[in-house]
């Protein structure tokens, strides 16, 4: 289990990530794989809360099955805060909801009156 | 049936919304088989209007109904309509990021990007059409905006959030997205759309929730209730974004499903229950983002 792979998750034209199905792509680039792996994420400015969650659950779970290392490289600060966020928001089920309002109007003239005032 | 679309929108956050509202009640009142609608006389056209009326005409299409857009070709708009490529958006098939990143860079001067319309399917080469496009789009905002740090990591989230909605949740044929930004009112606004299940059916099919009403169905959106499976960690979408356009960036979030709407500044919060007539089946997210940079926002507190 020395060996590194390396993947590059883009190329320089695209510098965000943003879809689950992207995370997903990438760690299918991995499936097979005995070596620990590297993923390289020179480029990229930015990653979604989308992809984020995606990957660290794919992470955790490949580390598991796989008793291999995954290892985030050249990430920049915006890239290791999201990933952190999701880390900590994984098990979280008590968020905080203020009630909000219901209303009805019982004319479309009192309709009209409420959206020209926001 | 013919709509004809008004010659002049203000400024006003709310007054396209209205006039949307307006156009449901006139269309599901008759329940045509064709529909025309008449931007002869348009002048200025709000971008909620714009992403709107585009939604409508693709939801007609999908009922088997005839959708007809008439234009004026003597006057300016047109050629506004052209560069925004109204109402088709733009064409993206085919290219890499690379080849849009270059196409799109004549937008880094113009205060609006194309309008979108974004394939939603989760099959691999539309995830990755979509993707770039998304991507694209984030960088010809963040050239246009001149914009750094937090406030463009905001920018980012609201679009990427809200489109992934749409992909994840709509089952809608295609996404719509549009954006104009005002440089001398310091505010972009961007208007996110799709023409599918809507927000009620989406809880039901999911067997997640059971809401009765459009209402109830909103509110489980902006608590942030999701509809997938792995419940603890996903769902924040909806409720992150509007805390973090209304709360930290002092912003208005709107946000419209079946007979049923939400709306949140910094003031004020409501969920509103419209007239049966103006329901559409499909979500419009409407977003004014202010774009002065504040340096009291914290981007990071608001991801959870």
């Amino acid at each position: 289990m020395s060996l590194i792979k390396k993947i590059i998750v883009s190329d320089s034209a695209k510098n965000s990530l943003i879809s689950r199905e992207i995370a997903v792509a990438l760690f299918k680039k991995i499936i097979g794989s005995e070596s620990n792996i590297e993923f390289d994420f020179t480029n990229i400015e930015f990653i979604s809360r989308s992809f984020a969650d995606q990957f660290y659950k794919l992470k955790i779970e490949y580390e598991q099955n796989q008793n291999s290392k995954i290892q985030i490289v050249n990430a920049n600060e915006n890239v290791i805060n999201m990933l952190d966020i999701v880390s900590q928001t994984q098990n979280s089920t008590n968020r905080e909801f203020q009630p909000v309002p219901i209303i009805k109007f019982s004319n479309s003239e009192m309709l009209s009156d409420y959206l020209f005032s926001i | 049936m013919k709509i004809k679309i008004q010659n002049r929108f203000s400024y006003n956050f709310g007054e396209p919304l209205n006039y949307v509202f307006n156009v449901l009640i006139q269309i599901n009142a008759v329940n045509p088989t064709a529909v025309s609608f008449d931007f002869s006389e348009s002048k200025f056209i709000s971008p909620f209007v714009i992403v709107g009326i585009t939604a409508v005409a693709n939801s007609l299409k999908t009922q088997g109904k005839r959708v007809e857009l008439i234009f004026n070709k003597s006057i300016p708009v047109p050629s506004y309509f052209n560069a925004i490529h109204f109402p088709g958006g733009y064409n993206f098939e085919g290219m890499t990021s690379a080849e849009m990143n270059s196409k799109l860079e004549d937008y880094t001067s113009k205060t609006f990007i194309p309008l979108v319309l974004f394939p939603t399917s989760l099959i691999d080469r539309e995830s990755t059409l979509r993707e770039n496009i998304i991507s694209a789009i984030g960088s010809i905002l963040k050239k246009q905006l001149k914009l750094t740090g937090n406030l463009l990591q905001a920018i980012y989230y609201l679009i990427d959030e809200l489109t992934n909605n749409v992909t994840d949740h709509s089952e809608s044929e295609k996404g719509i997205l549009f954006a104009q930004f005002y440089p001398s009112k310091n505010y972009m606004d961007v208007c996110i759309a799709d023409f599918g299940r809507g927000i009620k059916q989406t809880y039901l099919d999911s067997g997640k929730a059971n809401p009765t009403s459009h209402e109830e169905a909103i509110e489980l959106a902006i608590k942030g209730r999701s509809t997938k499976n792995q419940t603890v960690s996903r769902g924040f979408g909806i409720s992150t974004s509007r805390r973090m356009l209304t709360e930290g960036l002092r912003g208005k979030f709107f946000l419209f499903s079946g007979n049923a709407m939400f709306y949140q500044n910094t003031e004020k919060q409501a969920i509103i229950e419209l007239p049966e007539g103006a329901h559409f089946k499909g979500c419009m997210v409407a977003l004014r983002i202010p774009t002065i940079p504040n340096t009291a926002f914290d981007f990071y507190k608001y991801t959870e």
